[in-house]
């Protein structure tokens, strides 16, 4: 069975790429934020506090970086 | 941060248990390999021709969705370390965090803690040490509940034995501070009540 929405030639998803880009990287970002407020301000000390920012930060960078470097991909892909 | 006096001292500290952390991590694994096995189970069966290109703009959604859930799964970390009891020297403090932006704080002082009551119920509970804390107390609330602890016993102990301190250096106190008899005089006057 083929399903011709699919096909990237009949449909274009790379709008929804960079909304979906945009709207996770937005969310990380604003909670980021949040996180890093609750974690000192609330009194989660010294190693714990910075292995989880750092993993946090780690997580994220790679996860926007893999997700914007599969569109620009999949933007000069021809 | 926690609402400690001078020269109070820390007794013990309890946490939720990590069975309510360790299910909604596995939920968020869950949402996290669902769409990757729903698009490899179609491709497989033949439901979808997919090409490259195709293959990159799924990987790109996948990966703007693994990072919502990423944030998400932070988010229930954050939320169960942020939730602790402290029993200190002085005080019993309940800071439970519910959710982001919804933080409540109760302190309830040792001298008026009048019974302690730890309910474990069922087979989980018992097999995996968490239970409720139930205080029963002299202030205006007259029960203090600390909900789903891990190692309700221990937090017992440390309760009743930071009380029971609290009561015997109240009581020594004064007995230090009374003052010794004065030795009767040997001889000389007999002192009269008016």
């Amino acid at each position: 069975m083929y399903a011709p929405w699919y096909n990237s030639v009949m449909f274009d998803l790379e709008p929804y790429l960079w909304s979906g880009i945009a709207v996770s990287t937005g969310v990380f970002i604003v909670m980021g934020v949040i996180f890093h407020h609750h974690w000192s301000y609330y009194g989660i000390q010294g190693r714990s506090r910075a292995s989880a920012e750092a993993l946090f930060i780690f997580g994220g960078v790679v996860l926007m970086a893999a997700a914007a470097g599969c569109a620009l991909s999949y933007r000069l892909f021809t | 941060m926690p609402p400690f006096e001078a020269h109070e001292h820390v007794v013990y500290e309890g946490r939720k248990h990590w069975l309510p952390l360790f299910i909604g991590m596995a939920v968020i694994v869950t949402l996290a390999l669902l769409p990757a096995f729903i698009a490899t189970g179609f491709i497989s069966a033949g439901s979808f021709v997919i090409d490259s290109r195709g293959l990159l703009g799924f990987a790109s959604l996948y990966c703007s969705w693994l990072l919502l859930l990423w944030v998400g799964g932070f988010r229930l970390w954050t939320d169960y370390i942020l939730d602790i009891w402290i029993v200190t020297d002085h005080k019993l403090i309940d800071i439970e965090q519910r959710g982001l932006f919804n933080r409540h704080i109760s302190t309830l002082h040792l001298e008026k803690v009048q019974d302690v009551t730890v309910e474990v119920n069922g087979i989980l509970a018992t097999t995996m040490d968490f239970g409720d804390l139930i205080v029963q107390s002299a202030g205006t609330e007259p029960e203090f509940a600390i909900r789903g602890i891990y190692h309700p016993y221990r937090m017992k102990e440390a309760l009743l034995g930071a009380c029971s301190h609290l009561t015997n250096g109240s009581q020594a106190q004064p007995e230090q501070q009374k003052p010794q008899a004065q030795p009767l005089p040997s001889s000389g006057t007999t002192s009269t009540l008016a």
